[in-house]
């Protein structure tokens, strides 16, 4: 165990403890929210993981007025790791999906999830007759858009985690003390908070999108 | 002339140096968006929040293009 964790590379190391670490919150909350009093108002983690649900909850019903019990949870869970690992460089791991291997990944879960979910629930012949509208003509236009979108998403997250780190090692390498107050002031929170939020915002908007596009009528 | 692995290796970097280029369309994009979102704050101040919402998503779709040109550029620095 241990030596099969010391021969990944170090983004997979730093996924692996966000996925650890998320897996751990999450039941702590969850107990912490099974046990509460209606009566009372809640504090601490209960009081945070209630406002975040919630505010999901109210992003994501008006895109999935049908099939919302069946995706909410998928898509919270996503963006709760894109939250958590975009940020994650700033107690001294590295980003996850500065990695190709990862980002690739998070695009073949989109693209599975957005295929089987629509197979099964549009049927494999609205599914087709889909891909042949407006036109038999544009069948591989279409086709190149259902690979396009999960790869583009994927490779949107790689882009902006990988410049920041490159700009990180670019400053911290060539300055000495400037580049710890560029660093604190300018590099970390706009590459790792700022950019890490928006993109793990953006790729949960992306995926309600395409993901209701696919599902709903 | 002939073709060797430097020549090959510095053709790679001008070609990563010119698909940094895309930036230059994304950076006017973005720039149109932030200019209408002033406009719209000007005009309705009141929607302030919905505004910096819409821009930001805008702002990171529109970045899209850009970021492939720099993934381009970073395979062919370290992979090709």
């Amino acid at each position: 165990m241990i030596a099969f964790y010391s021969e990944l590379s170090s983004a997979m190391k730093g996924s692996i403890i966000v996925i650890l670490f998320l897996i751990v919150f999450s039941i702590i909350a969850g107990l912490k929210v099974k046990k509460l009093d209606p009566k009372k108002t809640p504090k601490g983690i209960a009081f945070i993981s209630v406002v975040f649900v919630q505010t999901l909850n109210n992003m994501i019903k008006p895109m999935f007025p049908k099939h919302f019990n069946k995706f909410a949870a998928l898509i919270v869970t996503l963006f709760m790791y894109l939250l958590v690992a975009n940020t994650v460089s700033l107690f001294g791991l590295t980003a996850p999906l500065s990695n190709l291997n990862i980002a690739i990944s998070i695009s073949i879960i989109v693209f599975f999830t957005i295929q089987a979910s629509a197979m099964v629930i549009k049927r494999p012949k609205k599914r087709i007759k889909e891909f042949l509208s407006p036109n038999p003509i544009f069948l591989p236009i279409n086709l190149i858009g259902e690979f396009a979108t999960p790869f583009s998403m994927g490779m949107r997250l790689f882009g902006n985690l990988m410049s920041g780190s490159i700009l990180a090692i670019l400053i911290y390498s060539f300055t000495s003390y400037f580049g710890i107050i560029a660093g604190a002031f300018i590099l970390h929170p706009v590459f790792d908070i700022f950019f890490g939020a928006i993109q793990a915002y953006v790729f949960l908007n992306l995926f309600m999108i395409f993901l209701s596009l696919a599902v709903e009528d | 002339m002939e073709f060797n692995t430097f020549f090959v290796q510095a053709m790679a970097y001008l070609g990563a140096g010119l698909a940094v280029f895309t930036g230059i369309g994304a950076s006017i994009g973005q720039g149109f968006a932030a200019g209408k979102a002033v406009e719209a704050v000007g005009r309705q101040p009141e929607a302030v929040n919905e505004i910096r919402s819409t821009l930001l998503l805008g702002d990171a779709l529109a970045e899209t293009t850009g970021i492939y040109g720099l993934v381009v550029a970073i395979i062919l620095i370290f992979v090709a």
